[in-house]
């Protein structure tokens, strides 16, 4: 009997008998025969293929590690290659430099890592759509942090300088949606629409739709406030004050690039200015500050709010960069 | 020394290679038909260009076979590679008298059976990986009866397909594929603890049937 491709293939899947195993092994003492084997091996192998191998990857894998290797050997030289080794504790003392590197960098950009950050400029309001179906509206100069991790299991939080209008959507896990302030306070809800306001003047929420806690994390005596729709809170770093509000959805107007003044004095819309347009007012005429207006107007840039004031209040106002001079009209302008 | 002197340039009866000095006329039939003149040829030329037409052709079959071994794929990717990593960076090629398919796949082998034996033992002292690369051929401590290795890789499939289905089908996940502990609670709907336990018991299963029977001549083996 000869030792046909077929016993090989028969014995290589494990079907041989003890018989014919103990053939193949006296076949395989010649190292002829081994060649053979091996060349059938490969073809068993090819036809029946244990899985699929990426080769065209594993070429490149191993073409980089030839080239990032090639650059202190000399393959086609005969030498023995020898591989230069650095002292084992120069060794230890690289790799714990590497890796305190490594960790202090982590550490410092870790809210760039962590954070996703949307942020918007003077005049600029961003529509968001979060990953659990959130939508947020910001308003100018503010910026929004929402994790990259986690952030769809466990309490979604997220971080707020400057204002934004909250639609948040209710999950079947009915998980807290956490809105995180620098000005001592955060809000806490599980679906509704709110405005949040944290600026350097102080906070305020307004609540539109559903129930929201209001958290007090500064210096203040209450710690708490449960909001129902048409209530506002406003955060003073003297106090906390409970208001309701006939119109909630006024004070998210700056959604669509409108404003909703009600007795708003001309140093309020000052503050307004210089928070969502990076405008400062100033005037020589203090009384022109306590001048209030009132109503809904529209106006998508500074200059219109501006030309806004001049029409209703009846003042003038120019413009020298940052900085708006608002003057009473019958005063004459100064030369140039 | 210049490999183009020792080995015999092909020619009309460049069946023979050098290496097999008695080879008689009547066995010719068997020996293989050169298949690997062309790469031969290449590697004189450009031996960079030559390991890699090899290792196009014998990456994947290396790879199907020695998984049988080891049974995870990236492991055995990993071997293979690090084959034709050392052949190339250690002119190992110069020094093949046989066919390349020889001495790789004999190295494959050799090395699998040496993972498997160190998986099987892990007290023992790991060779010098470079010691390894170069005894290979040299058949160092591989076992004395090529049959060897196929009883060997027939007996971890069988200790595998011995597995209750779900626990295979973990192992396997893990295994073969590579996959984590998170990863195959996830695809399963198990829970980790569930995935740890149950690899926990295949991995001794496995690891006592092979013991049983290859305690021994693993012991053997790894005293010298």
């Amino acid at each position: 009997m000869t030792i046909t491709k077929e016993l090989i293939f028969d014995y290589l899947a494990g079907k041989a008998s003890a018989l014919q195993k103990q053939m193949i092994e006296s076949w395989l003492q010649d190292q002829r025969n081994e060649e053979l084997f091996y060349q059938y091996l490969i073809e068993y192998e090819t036809m029946r293929p244990t899985y699929t191998a990426d080769v065209a990857q594993a070429i490149d894998n191993y073409n980089q590690f030839l080239k990032n290797a090639g650059s202190n050997t000399t393959p086609g030289s005969n030498q023995a290659t020898v591989v230069k080794t650095r002292p084992i504790w120069l060794r230890w003392s690289i790799a714990a430099a590497v890796t305190l590197l490594l960790m202090t960098s982590v550490w410092l950009l870790r809210n760039q890592w962590q954070y996703e950050s949307y942020e918007t400029v003077y005049g600029q309001t961003r529509n968001i759509s979060l990953p659990d179906g959130s939508t947020v509206v910001l308003n100018a100069n503010s910026r929004l942090r929402v994790p990259r991790f986690g952030f769809s299991s466990g309490p979604r939080e997220v971080l707020l300088e400057g204002e934004a209008l909250f639609s948040v959507s209710h999950t079947k896990t009915h998980q807290r949606f956490i809105v995180k302030t620098d000005h001592q306070f955060q809000v806490e809800v599980l679906g509704t629409v709110f405005n949040v306001f944290a600026r350097q003047r102080g906070g305020k929420v307004v609540l539109n739709q559903g129930k929201v806690n209001v958290l007090f994390t500064g210096k203040v005596t209450r710690n708490k406030v449960t909001l129902k729709p048409g209530q506002l809170v406003t955060i003073d770093p003297q106090r906390i004050r409970v208001k309701s509000t006939p119109e909630p959805e006024a004070h998210a107007a700056w959604c669509n690039n409108r404003y909703v003044f009600d007795k708003t004095t001309v140093q309020e819309i000052g503050y307004l200015l210089r928070e969502n347009y990076g405008l400062t007012i100033s005037t020589t005429d203090k009384e022109l500050l306590a001048l209030t207006i009132s109503g809904s107007y529209s106006a998508s840039n500074a200059g219109e709010l501006l030309q806004l004031l001049e029409e209703t209040l009846g003042i003038s106002t120019s413009r020298q960069g940052d900085t708006v001079m608002i003057a009473r009209p019958a005063v004459p302008q100064p030369l140039q | 020394m210049n490999p183009a002197q020792t080995r015999p340039f092909p020619s009309d009866d460049n069946q023979l290679r050098i290496g097999y000095s008695s080879l008689s006329t009547d066995t010719r039939m068997n020996v293989p038909e050169d298949d690997e003149l062309f790469i031969r040829r290449t590697m004189d030329e450009d031996p960079r260009l030559g390991v890699e037409l090899l290792f196009r052709r014998y990456y994947q079959p290396m790879c199907s076979h020695a998984v049988k071994y080891v049974g995870s794929k990236s492991v055995a990717e990993d071997l293979v590679s690090d084959i034709f990593y050392q052949f190339y960076q250690q002119n190992i090629f110069t020094d093949i008298t046989s066919s390349y398919r020889f001495y790789l796949l004999r190295t494959v082998r050799n090395r699998a059976f040496n993972y498997l034996k160190q998986q099987l033992n892990r007290q023992t002292v790991d060779e010098d990986a470079d010691e390894v690369g170069r005894l290979a051929v040299s058949a160092g401590d591989a076992p004395d009866s090529l049959i060897q290795y196929e009883e060997l890789y027939h007996d971890v499939q069988d200790a595998i397909n011995d597995l209750p289905i779900d626990r295979r089908r973990i192992y396997l996940l893990n295994r073969f594929e590579g996959k984590k502990y998170q990863e195959i609670a996830d695809e399963l709907q198990l829970s980790i603890k569930t995935v740890e336990v149950q690899l926990y018991r295949a991995n001794k299963h496995i690891r006592s049937l092979l013991k049983r029977k290859w305690y021994l001549l693993l012991l053997l083996l790894t005293s010298f």
